[in-house]
């Protein structure tokens, strides 16, 4: 008898061990398929993210999506059979607390926000789609740091390349968001949109800044060779002035309806577009070779030979002024000689 | 009375072949100076418009193929340096405020002056032109032809001036009278129109809803932004990066005009006496042979007479006309002579001046390919800060164009 009872309890605890095998295998795989189907189930009421200790720091709306992904989790309180344990939540940084480890879960998805990696219970497979999100919002806000739209507006860049590297910053909350059916934001979580305003500043300054320079320096290159086909223009018609020179040089000169650059640069660093327009005009009606009055103005380009120019006439002055506005010196000298040999004669 | 008849046709056909062939082409031309009209009265800066006078059209396409007069390169040089003395008229009547020639219509201006080159030789200009502003309403079309002096090419008597001069001072004089029928208001409203039309171009989802176009696109507008909108600022920090590029644009039409000044100066002297020789002899040849045609026929109705003297009159009438005719197809020789000079100028001077001509397009494509570049990146921009300003979702980005 006691050899039968001996048996049937073998067959019980066999048949407990078994039970528990299976309960506990069936606990570990509803645990996991909840976890996995938490996100659909939107019948089940969920706390707000504010209200959880644990909930994600960020105030920005766009932050909604890791907070309705774990607002749609069981609590684990909850009466319901197939809810998971309270050692195991199955959702990321808004599970609330409750649980048996609810500091634990807290500090889960701090780690999580932080980008640290995720500890690998095949249980937090959730977990992990949400942090993993929110690793690649940490990556991004990293990246944000780096100015990747800095790259992403580079003139120089390629659009493809901006384009991708944009999407990428965005791809992570929207593609956690995509898959969590939940509308698309730009703005990433952990950045408000002050902060967001701010980088689009500096990258709207920033493409200025560069836009200027390139334009400044097509500017520059254009005068530059503008006077330097003026002032070999003034030396020919210096080589042989006569009574026709002069009209040459003038006809010449003047025939530019866009005006004398060379009289325009001081003007060069002008982003008025009505004073460029102006001075253009100007320009145009000015002899060439700059501004008119050459009574030794004080430039310094000016050798101590040359006379004060008071007494020149047309062709000296015009000579005289492409000499002075000439930046280049060898250019500059030849005029000065062209001047000498011009009033010696 | 059949022979009476016969004597008075031909002694009437061989006084008009005498007098054809006699008569010397001789025509009058008058080339008045159109002076230029100035705006006396200060306008104020809310009333200035700015204007953009598009480079001329080449019209290449309605060019017979035959034509020898015409150089493809030739004209795409004018199309710029027309459009530049045409500008510095406007600019110079001083009732304007920037004058710029710009590549197309489609830069925002308050003005638009675009057009087409008829015909252009050292003689005679013809230009059509369309002055559009920016609220989309024709202002008028016109023809404008120019004949230029023979002193505008002599050594002696040519001025500083182009040799066509007039008909830019015409030009100027016809936008400045339509200018001044505008009121103040109207004038503003067009400084405006072109703001807000800048403005949408680019960022349609701030300013699409500031302007109206009616069925004849017209433009209106519908509500001005506010005084310190952010966006507006943006967008006229833009605009003033747009000035810039224009006007690094007009450094570069300034350098190619200097380039080709003096060879299409020179082309411009000699094909002016090569087109006129051309036509007068072209004329005499047209005339020397009608005359000849008409003598022949006068002689062979002589030689039908009974008259002997009418028949002898006749026999000379024949003789006449068949030496006229002879002269006619010497003077088309002659004038094919002159057609070939002509080509041979225009050869030279396309020679001369496609370097230029395709350092200009090289570099004015590039710098706007960079500039359109950027700009593409600011509608991005400005895309992010109206959704980042409104919160609203405007969807996956555009091309930003």
């Amino acid at each position: 008898m006691v050899l039968a009872m001996n048996i049937k309890t073998k067959g019980l605890l066999r048949t407990f061990a078994r039970a528990a095998l299976l309960l506990s295998l069936s606990g570990t795989a509803l645990l996991g398929c909840k976890t996995q189907s938490s996100t659909s189930q939107p019948s089940v009421p969920s706390p707000s993210p504010s209200s959880s200790p644990s909930s994600s720091p960020s105030s920005s709306p766009s932050s909604s999506q890791p907070s309705t992904a774990g607002s749609s989790m069981p609590r684990p309180s909850s009466p319901t059979p197939s809810s998971p344990t309270p050692s195991s939540p199955s959702s990321g940084s808004t599970q609330p607390g409750g649980d048996n480890e609810p500091r634990d879960n807290s500090g889960d998805s701090r780690d999580q926000r932080s980008g640290q990696p995720d500890r690998g219970a095949p249980s937090e497979g959730g977990r992990q789609s949400q942090g993993g999100v929110f690793n690649e919002g940490a990556e991004a806000s990293e990246g944000a740091d780096a100015s990747p739209y800095y790259d992403a507006y580079d003139p120089s860049a390629d659009n493809g390349d901006s384009d991708n590297s944009t999407d990428s910053s965005e791809g992570g909350p929207g593609g956690g968001s995509t898959s969590d059916d939940i509308s698309f934001d730009e703005t990433p979580p952990g950045r408000t949109s002050a902060e967001r305003q701010a980088e689009l500043d500096a990258e709207f300054e920033g493409s200025m800044e560069r836009y200027d320079g390139m334009i400044l320096r097509e500017r520059e290159r254009a005068q530059s060779e503008a006077a330097a086909q003026g002032a070999e223009e003034q030396l020919e018609s210096a080589g042989g002035a006569d009574g026709s020179g002069g009209q040459q040089s003038g006809g010449a000169g003047s025939s530019n309806p866009y005006g004398d650059p060379s009289g325009e640069a001081p003007e060069q660093q002008s982003t008025d577009a009505n004073s460029s327009g102006d001075t253009q005009a100007s320009g145009g009606r000015q002899p060439a070779g700059g501004p008119q009055g050459s009574n030794g103005q004080g430039n310094d380009s000016v050798p101590d030979d040359i006379p004060s120019g008071d007494d020149d006439d047309v062709v000296a002055r015009q000579i005289r002024e492409a000499a002075m506005a000439e930046t280049d010196p060898e250019l500059r000298e030849k005029l000065w000689e062209e001047y000498r040999r011009y009033k010696n004669r | 009375m059949t022979t009476s008849i016969a004597k008075y046709c031909s002694i009437l056909l061989l006084g008009l072949g005498i007098a054809l062939g006699g008569c010397a082409s001789h025509t009058v031309k008058t080339s008045p100076y159109v002076q230029l009209q100035q705006e006396t009265s200060e306008i104020p800066e809310s009333q200035l418009l700015d204007l953009g006078v598009v480079l001329l059209d080449p019209n290449l396409e309605q060019i017979d193929e035959d034509d020898a007069l015409v150089f493809a390169e030739v004209r795409k040089a004018e199309s710029h340096y027309m459009a530049g003395q045409m500008a510095q008229a406007i600019q110079n009547s001083s009732a304007w405020g920037a004058v710029r020639v710009i590549p197309n219509a489609a830069t925002v201006a308050d003005v638009i002056v675009s057009g087409k080159i008829l015909h252009s030789d050292g003689e005679t200009l013809k230009l059509a032109l369309d002055v559009i502003d920016v609220s989309g309403r024709s202002w008028y079309s016109k023809e404008y032809k120019a004949v230029a002096s023979r002193y505008a090419y002599r050594r002696e008597t040519a001025t500083r001036d182009d040799p066509f001069v007039s008909l830019y001072h015409q030009v100027a004089n016809d936008l400045l009278n339509y200018r001044q029928k505008l009121s103040g208001t109207d004038l503003q409203q067009l400084r405006t129109l072109g703001e807000l039309r800048f403005a949408e171009s680019f960022s349609p989802e701030a300013f699409g809803g500031h302007l109206q176009q009616d069925k004849n696109g017209r433009y209106q507008v519908l509500r001005l932004p506010a005084h310190n909108d952010p966006m507006m600022q943006r967008i006229r920090g833009i605009r003033e990066r747009d000035h810039l590029f224009v006007d690094t644009l007009q450094d570069y039409y300034g350098n190619f005009n200097r380039q080709i000044d003096t060879p299409y100066r020179d082309w411009r002297k000699q094909t002016y006496m090569e087109v006129r020789n051309l036509r007068q002899v072209k004329q005499q040849a047209f005339n020397q042979t009608i005359a000849g045609v008409v003598a022949v026929l006068g002689g062979i109705a002589a030689t039908t007479s009974g008259n002997r003297a009418v028949r002898n009159s006749g026999a000379v009438a024949i003789g006449g006309g068949g030496f006229l005719i002879k002269e006619g197809f010497g003077k088309r020789a002659e004038a094919d002579m002159h057609s070939e000079t002509i080509r041979e100028l225009g050869d030279s001077l396309e020679a001369a001046i496609q370097p230029q001509v395709i350092e200009l397009e090289d570099r004015t494509i590039t710098l706007s390919g960079s500039v359109q570049q950027q700009y593409r990146q600011w509608r991005d921009i400005l895309r992010e800060y109206y959704q980042l300003e409104t919160g609203q979702d405007l969807g996956p980005k555009g091309n930003g164009q």
